[in-house]
């Protein structure tokens, strides 16, 4: 517990260190190598975070309990938003089992839930996707220990939200469209 | 009313409840309905989805118990807890009184529990037909009290399948003597966890092994499979296995599949072809004179050598050869002059070939005047000791690939088989066959061990798969892991010495990444 308090107090402190710019920012969230289900290798803070709005979630391909219904509140809110989602809404599903979880299991596990494209289901070396997690205080020891909390970011506007995943999909759907128009 | 017309009403009925409890066993653990009708899930405010994905047992477990996880913790649902006297006082403050049937239905499909409350958020709530939900309800009181199939408190179940009529039929008794002699000893001494081995034999007489396999699994129940024969594993084996989530270690395949994602249940222990053609490919580059040579890939035109040859091209791009080329013939229509024409045409240095030895013999008649002559590289369980049966003079330009040979069996794992054979009276015609069925049990054995007392299909899975350069002392060292299926991926390359028709190793173990 207190390890979760210490790295949600790590995460609080860090947003406010972007605060201060991209280069902060990029500094803080690092610029480590993830993979993404079509194989591709994209830069966490560069390509994937920087000047977007974005829902970020970890999960595990082959976890049957808390992850299906969260990907699907994922799928209703991706529906939900509508044209806005792929152009100003991004979501990034990072997994907690780099392991099991290649890309081309991604690619699979994405195909299931009719991701659209922008919604990138990522995966990497160990040690990057897991600095990757700790960076956005979604970090655990133990991958059934993962958080079924979204963190919803307006990075331009250093605007940064945590939200139960599992609570209604209106309100979830009010609350990033919130999020995206902040100014 | 006599007697016997009780008896057999009575087992009527344990049989008909035991039906709707299997019917039910599939909705909780598939979500989907024996009755093919649809199931939905819906999630708080959300439409129905197939019920497929957020099946019972994906969160309250295998036993019922319930997995916790991000934070999440689904209730126990076996009966007993459920309807505990005094009721439930759940950790966000929810409180009920105990479950009946009636009220268990309602808070499945419409989402409240005895008191009215509203279930947690995680809890879908699901559409089924009422039949569903009586078979769901009926196997909630089962849950948590029936026995894996093959286990009782005494005894463990293993099938083995081995080679049954036909040219192997006299390998399959003497792999079924030695196996059953394994199990006997073990039994007499050590045993598992105080449980005795029961092993249970299916000779395979070729031709579709489904039927009978259903009836072998069916009958009895059995714990884990091994299959014993000399090309273990056909696709039918796995994707059985697979379907019936019974753990099945393999020895020897043709084909094995690695990936842990289309096959969790099979556990391959040598390489197939795959990998051995990649030893081949790096055995030729890295060991033979010429430094970058020009390939040739020779192989029967059949769907299941298309892995193989693309395994072994990228091994030829990775390894560096100056060029390679694929060279297909229909399966059972080798013409040796075409192929060699081919090769001449290319002027390839390497020949990788995938036929048959007979097929390798006409090839070699037919190239031996080509200056220079190839070098072919064969995978051993193609071509057989026929390659003792080369041109002469040519017999040095063979080299083929074995996925494990007799250097690794060490002195202490030959002495147990030896000691074995000479207490049990055993014969070992065909030792290959019944080191690696014996390897086999061996590991088997090890992975039920470290599962402990209380072992579940899924926990020695997960033993298996924790496997870490084991060696049975028979084997090349097996190692398993998350996404390693193919326990030893690898192979050994020998030449062949013609006069004395044996084969000399001249590599050593050949793993290429």
């Amino acid at each position: 517990m207190t390890a979760r308090l210490a790295g949600a107090l790590v995460f609080l402190c860090a947003l406010r260190a972007a605060a201060d710019g991209s280069d902060a920012a990029r500094k803080y969230f690092s610029d480590v190598t993830l993979v993404d289900q079509n194989g591709k290798s994209v830069r966490f803070y560069s390509d994937l975070l920087k000047g977007k709005v974005v829902v970020i979630n970890s999960f595990f391909g082959t976890c049957t309990s808390v992850c299906p219904p969260v990907t699907q509140k994922l799928v209703q809110i991706q529906n939900a938003l509508g044209d806005r989602f792929g152009k100003e809404v991004f979501f990034l599903s990072l997994t907690v089992d780099p392991v099991h979880d290649t890309p081309a299991r991604l690619k699979q596990y994405a195909d299931k839930y009719h991701a659209k494209p922008g919604w990138s289901f990522l995966t990497g070396k160990k040690e990057d996707i897991e600095w990757a997690l700790y960076r956005v205080g979604q970090y655990s020891a133990e991958k059934n220990d993962h958080s079924t909390v979204l963190v919803v970011g307006n990075e331009p506007k250093q605007y940064w939200k945590k939200l139960f995943s599992l609570a209604k999909t209106e309100e979830l759907v009010k609350l990033v469209t919130a999020v995206a128009d902040s100014s | 009313m006599p007697a016997w017309s009780w008896t057999a009403l009575l087992a009527g009925a344990v049989l008909a409840s035991s039906r709707s409890e299997q019917r039910g066993k599939q909705i909780y653990l598939r979500g989907t309905s024996p009755s093919g009708r649809e199931i939905t899930a819906s999630l708080g405010d959300s439409a129905g989805l197939p019920a497929a994905s957020l099946a019972c047992g994906g969160c309250h477990g295998l036993d019922g118990q319930g997995k916790p996880e991000g934070g999440i913790v689904p209730p126990n649902v076996t009966w007993d807890s459920l309807t505990k006297p005094y009721g439930h006082r759940h950790p966000d403050g929810r409180e009920h009184p105990a479950y009946t049937e009636q009220s268990l239905r309602r808070a499945i499909t419409m989402g409240i529990d005895p008191a009215g409350n509203a279930l947690g958020v995680a809890m879908p709530k699901y559409a089924m037909s009422a039949q569903d939900a009586a078979d769901l309800v009926a196997y909630l009181k089962r849950i948590g009290k029936e026995r894996e199939p093959g286990l009782t408190n005494r005894a463990i179940r293993i099938g083995a399948i081995v080679p049954g009529e036909g040219p192997l039929e006299d390998a399959g008794r003497e792999i079924q003597a030695l196996l059953e002699a394994y199990f006997e000893e073990l039994n007499a001494q050590a045993r598992i966890h105080d449980r005795r081995v029961e092993i249970r034999f299916l000779r395979d007489p070729g031709g579709p092994l489904s039927p009978k396999l259903e009836r072998f699994l069916g009958g009895e129940g059995i714990f884990a499979l091994l299959d014993a024969r000399a090309l273990g594993a056909d696709q039918e084996l796995a994707r059985r296995a697979e379907a019936e989530e019974v753990p099945l270690v393999v020895p020897l395949a043709t084909f094995p599949e690695a990936d842990a994602g289309a096959s969790r249940h099979v556990f391959y222990l040598l390489s197939g072809l795959k990998d051995q053609g990649r030893a081949l490919v790096e055995f030729a580059v890295r060991k033979l004179d010429d430094a970058k040579p020009r390939v040739a890939i020779v192989h029967p035109q059949s769907g299941s050598f298309s892995d193989v040859v693309r395994a072994m091209e990228e091994q030829c791009r990775l390894a560096g050869c100056s060029s390679t080329i694929e060279v297909g013939y229909p399966s059972g229509g080798f013409v040796a002059a075409t192929v060699a024409e081919a090769l001449q045409k290319d002027g390839s240095q390497v020949v990788c070939f995938l036929g048959s030895g007979r097929e390798l013999q006409s090839l070699m008649a037919e190239t031996q005047a080509s200056s220079p002559a190839p070098t072919f590289m064969v995978a051993g369980a193609l071509t057989g000791r026929d390659v003792f049966d080369a041109p002469a003079g040519s017999a040095s330009r063979i080299f083929a690939a074995y996925p494990m040979l007799p250097s690794d069996r060490t002195s202490e794992g030959l002495e147990q088989l030896q000691a074995l054979v000479r207490k049990k009276r055993l014969t070992l015609r065909h030792l290959p066959l019944q080191v690696a069925a014996n390897g086999a049990a061996r590991i088997l054995v090890e992975a039920l061990r470290r599962s402990g007392r209380d072992v579940s299909r899924e926990k020695l899975l997960a033993e298996l798969e924790g496997l870490y350069e084991f060696d049975t002392g028979l084997l090349p060292p097996v190692t398993f892991g998350p996404n390693l299926r193919v326990g030893a991926p690898g192979a050994y390359v020998v030449a062949v010495d013609r006069a004395r028709r044996r084969f000399v190793p001249v590599s050593g173990w050949i793993a290429p990444k």
